[in-house]
């Protein structure tokens, strides 16, 4: 942008079209913002039963990382109970705070899979033996493993739920990339209180797509006013070059 | 700022080809509007009904080609205006030929028709 172009663009005719091309780029930006709305609006709702417990087999292999659509999901399992354990701190049940009781399962395969087993203000596990060790079937949600590196380690405290983590403290081969919160726990624990997942929404991607192509409008409706400008400087140049020979 | 007559010719013939692009995928559009809002289908492809399959609005599971005509459509308009804007600038035409053209884009068949005035125009201002 040359000093003739600004000269040219500070012109009342081109402050005008200046302010013309910014209530049209203006107008293109509101139907962007009206494009974005109906794509929320006309979002489809995924409904998936997350309620009727489904086996946990069906939605998560070991190693694999949980869908997210799966999170929170109920499912069922037989396990066998092993008898390592965790205390996991920090964990808030409505306004109290306490500690779940993390204990260790295996599947029929041998796959380890973390069993919240309930809440308590505060849990001493060695008052908890399971002794049952013949398969029981257990349902509960299935939530996926917290990232281990939210934990708070520097302090020497255990407050996620992390399989990457408890697979260094229990003997596993294999373990689920998940645990299992239980629905019902056994006394005197309190059951952990879970919720229903949210059911996902799939944003509308063509009122998206069209929402970008009018603020592409909205640009070309600025660059349209500074080419226009600049022709108007050109044309007088020339004018000027014709009339001096 | 004399009219470039190489400028001009070869922004003609890009804008000639976005004009054939846009004008034919506009017919595409409309042929899906009048399956959609006429006879309540749209177009599905890789679907439990076949590679290319007509099936009721708002059941398709697999691609949805309707969906897609409608997107391309959109960029490819964004890519005729650009020619249009090219063309226009090319030829120094006064500021009311900008929104003709552009409309090409939008009324189905208007484009070949404005592509065969532009053709002309442009060969005439070069002889």
């Amino acid at each position: 942008m040359t000093r003739a172009w600004w000269a040219m663009a500070r012109r009342p005719r081109w402050l005008a079209g200046l302010v013309a091309c910014l209530v049209l780029a203006g107008v293109f930006g509101g139907l962007a913002q009206w494009q974005i709305q109906r794509a929320v609006d006309e979002a489809t709702i995924v409904e998936v039963d997350t309620e009727t417990p489904i086996p946990l087999e069906s939605i998560l292999t070991p190693g694999d990382v949980m869908g997210l659509a799966d999170g929170g999901r109920r499912v069922v399992v037989t396990v066998t109970w092993a008898q390592e354990r965790a205390v996991v701190l920090d964990r808030r049940q409505g306004s109290d705070n306490g500690s779940w009781l993390v204990v260790n399962s295996r599947t029929s395969d041998g796959v380890c899979l973390p069993v919240a087993v309930g809440w308590a203000p505060a849990i001493d596990s060695s008052e908890f033996v399971f002794i049952d060790d013949s398969p029981s079937t257990l349902v509960g949600r299935l939530v996926p493993s917290d990232e281990p590196t939210t934990g708070d380690y520097d302090n020497g405290r255990l407050t996620i739920v992390s399989s990457a983590d408890l697979v260094n403290r229990w003997t596993c081969d294999e373990i689920y990339d998940a645990f299992l919160v239980l629905d019902e726990a056994p006394a005197p624990l309190e059951h952990i209180q879970s919720v229903t997942p949210l059911p996902q929404a799939a944003l509308n991607w063509l009122n998206i797509f069209y929402a970008i192509e009018w603020v592409f409008f909205a640009g070309f409706a600025l660059y349209f006013w500074y080419r226009l400008v600049k022709d108007a400087v050109e044309r007088e140049e020339d004018e000027l070059a014709q009339a001096q020979p | 700022m004399a009219i470039v007559r190489e400028k001009a010719l070869k922004a003609e013939k890009t804008f000639r080809v976005a004009a054939y692009i846009t004008g034919g995928m506009l017919l595409l559009l409309t042929a899906e509007m009048i399956l959609k809002y006429g006879f309540g289908v749209e177009i599905e492809a890789g679907g439990p009904f076949g590679f290319i399959a007509l099936v009721p609005t708002d059941t398709v599971v697999a691609i949805n080609i309707s969906t897609w005509i409608l997107i391309v459509h959109g960029w490819l308009y964004v890519v005729y205006l650009f020619t249009c804007f090219q063309l226009w600038s090319a030829m120094r035409w006064p500021i009311t030929y900008f929104p003709l053209l552009a409309l090409g884009g939008v009324v189905p068949f208007l484009s070949f028709i404005t592509e065969g005035i532009v053709r002309r125009t442009v060969t005439k201002a070069f002889q």
